[in-house]
């Protein structure tokens, strides 16, 4: 049988001195999760790909005022995490090359940050005016239930 | 964003105020420490207080080692929380900067 799945929400504007709400939320939330064997560096990667996304989110949607907001939902399952951001305006996502760390630039390192900390991650469009971007991460391998076999 | 500086001998020591350094927090401190390394040579920066850094505040960092570098000097960390070596080994920025667990320890790598 599968454990149930738990999901937990946020919105927050769109703004750059509200992120810190988001991580701390995060944090409560992935360490008040019962049953979530997360570790201090495993938060501490969530929080800094939620926090990469949201600050791309607040930089380069288009938003004319901070009234716009970000949907933010952590889903638990098992030892899975999955975290949505949805938001309204100009879509942000793509993939980015590693930094070249003979001459590491001082910016760009975000979306690398973003893949390296998650397992997963996904841009897209889910209706005809809000965006999201998805980011995945498994904490530990588990081994399949017996009785969740056919 | 600049708690306290620090002359040590030849060291200038500077403790980065506030817990996060990051896209909020970083284009300041980066404006207010800019004219204070002009010409340093030998430099310790404590993120001793800081529990977050993001992209943006690890920019600023390199930004000033760079800064440093460009003098012909050498700027040393010190005092990083597991949640910033956490970040640095992630981007692996820990083969870049010289990393110290102490204030003490990064000034007395430059004697």
């Amino acid at each position: 049988m599968h454990k149930a799945e738990r999901a937990y929400r946020l919105s927050i504007p769109a703004s750059l001195d509200k992120l810190s709400t988001l991580r701390h939320w995060l944090e409560e939330t992935l360490r008040s999760h019962s049953s979530l064997g997360v570790s201090d560096e495993q938060v501490f990667h969530i929080q800094l790909a939620v926090q990469e996304a949201a600050v791309n989110v607040v930089r380069h949607s288009g938003f004319a005022d901070t009234n716009q907001a970000i949907d933010v939902t952590v889903t638990i399952a098992d030892q899975i995490v999955a975290i949505e951001l949805l938001y309204e305006g100009v879509e942000f996502g793509g993939t980015a090359p590693p930094p070249d760390f003979d001459s590491p630039g001082e910016g760009g390192f975000g979306l690398f940050i973003i893949s390296q900390a998650m397992d997963e991650v996904e841009y897209g469009r889910s209706t005809s005016s809000r965006n999201f971007i998805r980011l995945k991460k498994q904490l530990s391998t588990k081994e399949v239930d017996t009785h969740d076999r056919n | 964003m600049i708690a306290t500086e620090e002359e040590v001998g030849q060291t200038l020591v500077v403790q980065i105020a506030g817990t996060a350094l990051d896209a909020e927090t970083s284009k300041s401190f980066r404006k207010q420490i800019k004219d204070k390394l002009q010409g340093r040579k030998q430099v310790v920066l404590d993120l001793s207080e800081l529990t977050f850094v993001d992209s943006s505040g690890l920019g600023v960092l390199i930004a000033c080692l760079r800064q440093v570098s460009a003098a012909g000097g050498d700027l040393k960390l010190c005092g990083l929380s597991s949640q910033v070596r956490a970040l640095f080994e992630l981007v692996r920025m820990h083969r870049l900067f010289s990393i110290y667990n102490t204030r003490d320890e990064a000034t007395r790598a430059f004697r």
